[in-house]
């Protein structure tokens, strides 16, 4: 019987080597780009009639225009509005993700790590950005607690600090064990199945059926939670607590 | 003329109109209240779950960071083990630090709503 962590094996398709670097397309590229086409073809084919009473696709496409562009106004304010085709992209992204990753026979890229690091490292390090842009070297207030006595600052300071460049790891860690988790329930419970053939597996058959649905919030809510961290970090480097 | 424009009979349009007002807005008010004798349910909602996965997360995160900090510092300097026992100290700290500020959020934001469950679909989780 097959792993229950094969589902997460990359394998090359096309190999590509550049300057050294291992470049090769593999399914994880593949159903990455099978993500961004579709979010596309939803948002540009759904809004093709621009009609004012939305059809089914049309309806889709505002509904999450206006649930990300809710999330920036309440999280944000009004110096989030730049920010908003940012974080709609990632969240429709890693949306896209997570649902095709539900498809039988599919993958699922925000099942590695290095894929929501990378996402969560580009957040942190343009957040940084963002605030040093906008305030100088102001920006470094954001580690320094108010009305706390001086001693006691040594020890903040660093811990601030520490807890400041956390924000990355557990933006990924987040996401990524939360997809791994799940798909590998999916396959042991899958595995049980099969184990327990035609007279004990119908219990674990139904545990999976009723779980598909859990992993469907949670490929909903982990996106959620990816846009709306990204928004309160964004918060924090605009308007300085 | 066998088949006049809608707006032919204004008094009819008007009328439609407010029927599908007041339809909309039966829609659109806030579930009632549960009834205060009802026992409170025990299924956590989806936004405490999802704060308590946050926090979690934050923790252990913490942990791995501040783990891997003093680790990379011993091998470097060859401090060993105490830039791995302050790193793993501090990232803990950090970690709950970070948490307690979700915590922090959370609960502002539960107050503010009166219930601290769920509070209409676009705050969800």
């Amino acid at each position: 019987m097959h792993s229950p962590m094969e589902q997460f094996e990359i394998k090359r398709l096309l190999h590509l080597n550049l300057f050294g670097i291992d470049a090769s397309f593999t399914n994880s590229s593949t159903w990455m780009i099978i993500a961004v086409i579709l979010a596309t073809a939803v948002f540009v084919w759904g809004m093709r009639q621009r009609a004012l009473v939305p059809g089914k696709l049309q309806s889709v496409a505002e509904l999450g225009y206006e649930f990300i562009a809710g999330m920036v106004r309440d999280n944000v304010g009004d110096g989030g509005k730049k920010y908003f085709p940012f974080i709609l992209t990632l969240f429709i992204f890693i949306l896209f993700c997570n649902v095709l990753g539900m498809v039988p026979y599919s993958f699922t890229p925000t099942s590695h790590i290095v894929v929501t690091f990378a996402m969560a490292a580009f957040v942190f390090v343009g957040v940084t950005l963002i605030g040093f842009a906008r305030h100088g070297v102001h920006f470094l207030s954001l580690f320094v607690p108010k009305g706390v006595p001086f001693a006691l600052l040594l020890l903040l300071v660093p811990i601030e600090i520490i807890s400041y460049f956390i924000r990355p790891f557990s933006l990924s860690i987040r996401l990524f064990a939360n997809m791994l988790a799940g798909h590998t329930m999916l396959k042991v419970f899958g595995g049980f199945v099969v184990m327990l053939g035609i007279i004990g597996g119908w219990a674990p058959l139904a545990f999976i059926v009723v779980f598909t649905g859990l992993e469907l919030l949670i490929a909903f809510l982990q996106a959620y939670v990816f846009a709306i961290l990204t928004c309160l970090y964004l918060n924090d480097a605009i308007h300085l607590h | 003329m066998t088949n006049p424009p809608k707006d032919a009979d204004p008094e009819g349009v008007r009328r439609g109109v407010e029927e599908m007002d007041a339809k909309l807005r039966a829609a659109r008010a806030p579930n009632p209240k549960p009834r205060p004798n009802e026992p409170p349910s025990n299924v956590m909602s989806h936004r405490q779950t999802s704060v308590a996965y946050r926090i979690l997360v934050d923790m252990i995160a913490g942990l791995l960071v501040g783990g891997f900090l003093g680790y990379w510092l011993d091998r470097w300097l060859g401090w060993a083990p105490y830039s791995l026992v302050t790193g793993l100290v501090l990232g803990f700290v950090a970690g709950a630090n970070n948490a307690w500020r979700a915590i922090r959020a959370y609960s502002k934001d539960a107050a503010v709503t009166g219930s601290g469950g769920d509070d209409g679909n676009r705050r969800l989780p």
